[in-house]
């Protein structure tokens, strides 16, 4: 076998399980040499018998490899896991040491489902068992964590007012004014901004399928009215419209914030996903299923959406961190939660007439705000580099 | 080139009514007798309630309102008196908005031109380094710098750049502008932060993706030299999209910046917009807002141009 045959083989091998050329010769010895032959050989076995070299080659699929071997989406994701976790069940966080237990439980799962091991573990064993594998670490922190006693944020004694001192194991971040212990209030407030964050982005997504697939797939009148009232909302500046619509809000909870900022977000998202549909429509594959009489729905579903979206998860991504941060600053300005609601934006406000005095009140707050705005904002970036191949 | 420009313009006429018609609802929604607010310890006599009612077309519908706002529905008295014949409306205490505004936009204007200033220079020197030479190690610190300071919030920033530069320092003046030009290199600073960040990053993408483009590869095999190639054909294709940024950033810059110029306590308009919400001046705060969304689309508009006039593709679309 010369080893242009060979290296054909190899390939045909390859494209015969649907999969990716590239790797496979990457595998492949160069040629030359005497024992090329036989290494030849070996690699085309492992080819055919589906070993390590041939995977499956699809937009996500590539970009998760690509995730998969960055420190930063590793770290970023790690600390999405712990911050989600901590929203939807804040009680055991407030004690740190447990906290610290959660965040190593969180590393292991993410490093777990990142890790080379696993790829191999799941195409042995298949994904549920590797799913409890991954899950394990969470699963173990999550039963201890029940049987925790978790601070409330609501005890205060007025003695402690504004204490704080470095180092202290009971209370790490001190006190606020009402001498309630300020770690817990940090914690209990990470629920808002995670909420708020996934809600009005999710919404703002949904709407931006529907309404920008919609305005992209069928050009002309239902385009116009869509793409122009995108414009309305999007000369609207959006702290201050945020502030003039809240103002008109009696009672403002999570829902009404939420709802506000869903308003006025809306159209950078839509306009994304329109020129996405709008450039996916004219692809050689979606004429090729028009031809096969696959209906509108069909090809948008199957055809434009998932090639399309793209850009879409990877603003929406970077935009949650966006959406945290207004909510915040709308809090800060008096305009968007109302106390007795734990929010890190109320706690800021709070302390900005003692920030020279108890600069601790402004500082943990704004540390963990800052934090994961940037865990959502390297998310958005890590996804950007993956999913666009021109960066590669 | 003319039915291009002449088109956008039109496409801004509706934006401009529909997002000023959104707000003018909104501010005349706010709970509460905005007239029956104004009395003092001596209640305002009905009849003058009245009067006053009348005469800020509080009892016409909504629409009617709006119309007479923007000037397209004439006014017993006056005729056609709105927006369009240049009127902004008159405060409940019968104070012109115009002078309001043209008190406090000079301000905003000085702060905001400043942070333009700012964000030009040091976002496009930041872009430029980290561009040029794409993976060194000042790429990697430009970009770990940018993101970790996008994240922290306008309002945290002007905090601790308070209390470094403010307090501990000493360097510029905390709060106010009584300092001359002095009290506003702190908040341009603050301000620009945001813009600055996303100057650098398209800088440096686009100079990244013109860098590898035919064209440069063209020039280098000529032999021209590094700062020629980088210079002429380089930078001029990828200053493009950050001009126009540029462009539409001063246009939002100039509509106000509330948090920024409520923590350095600056009197623009930013300040002014948020006081009059809380002061329920209905007629401050839609002067003011229209204002923002008018430079907000005339930057546009101008960007638009702008494109088309450096780019030959877009107006032959």
């Amino acid at each position: 076998m010369t080893d242009e045959r060979r290296d054909e083989k190899i390939l045909s091998a390859a494209v015969r399980q649907d999969g990716h050329p590239d790797e496979v010769f990457q595998e492949a010895p160069t040629p030359g040499g005497k024992d090329t032959r036989g290494e030849g050989a070996v690699a085309a076995t492992a080819a055919i018998e589906g070993g390590v070299a041939v995977y499956e080659a699809s937009l996500w699929g590539d970009a998760w490899r690509e995730l998969r071997k960055n420190p930063l989406f590793v770290i970023s994701s790690i600390f999405l896991v712990y911050f989600i976790l901590m929203a939807a069940w804040p009680p055991p966080f407030s004690r740190w040491p447990v906290a610290l237990a959660g965040l190593a439980a969180c590393a292991a799962t993410v490093l777990l489902v990142t890790s080379r091991w696993m790829s191999a573990f799941t195409r042995r064993r298949g994904r549920l068992l590797a799913a409890v594998v991954c899950l394990a670490p969470l699963v173990v922190f999550l039963l201890y964590a029940t049987t925790v006693e978790g601070q409330s944020p609501k005890d205060a004694d007025l003695a402690n007012s504004v204490q704080f001192e470095w180092g202290s194991f009971d209370h790490p971040f001190g006190f606020d004014i009402q001498g309630r212990d300020y770690y817990t209030r940090v914690v209990y407030g990470a629920r808002v901004s995670v909420v708020i964050g996934l809600l009005v982005v999710g919404v703002d997504v949904v709407i931006a399928i529907i309404l920008g697939g919609f305005a992209g797939f069928y050009a002309g009148k239902s385009d116009a009215v869509i793409s122009r009232t995108a414009d309305i909302f999007f000369a609207l500046p959006v702290t201050l419209a945020g502030i003039v619509f809240l103002n008109v809000v009696g009672e403002r909870g999570l829902l009404q914030v939420s709802a506000v900022l869903i308003f006025l977000g809306w159209p950078t998202l839509m306009r994304l996903m329109r020129s996405s549909v709008l450039s996916g429509k004219e692809s050689d594959y979606v004429q090729a299923a028009r031809a096969l009489g696959a209906n509108d729905l069909r090809i948008m579903r199957v055809h434009i959406l998932p090639n399309g979206i793209a850009p879409v998860i990877v603003y929406a991504t970077i935009s949650v961190g966006i959406i945290i941060s207004a909510e915040a600053a709308l809090s800060f300005l008096g305009v968007g939660l109302q106390l007795p609601a734990i929010s890190w934006g109320l706690m800021i406000s709070d302390a900005q007439n003692r920030i020279t005095t108890s600069p601790h009140l402004l500082a943990f707050p704004a540390l963990y705000l800052s934090i994961v705005v940037l865990v959502f904002i390297i998310l958005g970036d890590a996804l950007r580099d993956a999913l666009d191949p021109r960066l590669r | 080139m003319g039915r291009y420009v002449a088109r956008r313009m039109l496409q801004a006429i509706p934006v401009f009514f529909g997002a000023t018609f959104i707000v003018f609802a909104m501010v005349y929604a706010i709970p509460g007798d905005p007239i029956r607010a104004l009395n003092g310890e001596r209640p305002i006599s009905e009849s003058a309630q009245a009067e006053l009612r009348d005469q800020y077309n509080l009892d016409d519908p909504l629409m009617i309102q709006y119309l007479k706002y923007v000037g397209l529905w004439p006014d017993e008295p006056n005729g056609f008196n709105g927006l369009l014949q240049g009127n902004f409306g008159t405060t409940f205490r019968g104070y012109p908005v115009s002078e309001i505004m043209k008190e406090k936009i000079p301000v905003t204007a000085r702060l905001a031109v400043g942070a333009f200033i700012v964000e030009t220079i040091v976002g496009l020197i930041l872009g430029l380094l980290a561009g040029l030479r794409r993976g060194s190690f000042m790429d990697n610190a430009v970009l770990v710098t940018t993101t970790v300071v996008v994240a922290v919030p306008t309002f945290v920033l002007a905090f601790v750049s308070q209390i470094i530069f403010g307090v501990t320092l000493g360097w510029f003046p905390i709060a106010g502008i009584q300092d001359g030009w002095m009290s506003y290199v702190m908040p341009s600073f603050v301000l620009a932060t945001a813009s600055l960040v996303y100057i650098a990053r398209l800088t440096r993408t686009s100079l990244v993706e013109n860098l590898r483009s035919d064209y440069i590869r063209t020039a280098q095999a000529k032999g021209l030299s590094r700062a020629r190639v980088v210079g002429r054909h380089a930078l001029r294709n990828s200053l493009i999209p950050v001009v126009t940024f540029l462009a539409v950033d001063l246009g939002a810059l100039l509509g106000g910046a509330i948090i920024t110029e409520g923590v350095f306590n600056i009197p623009g308009i930013g300040r002014e917009v948020f006081l009059a919400i809380r002061g329920q001046e209905g007629a401050v705060v839609v002067g003011i807002v229209t204002f923002g969304i008018l430079v907000f689309i005339i930057a546009n508009l101008i960007v638009d141009i702008m494109y088309a006039v450096l780019d030959p593709r877009i107006r032959l679309d």
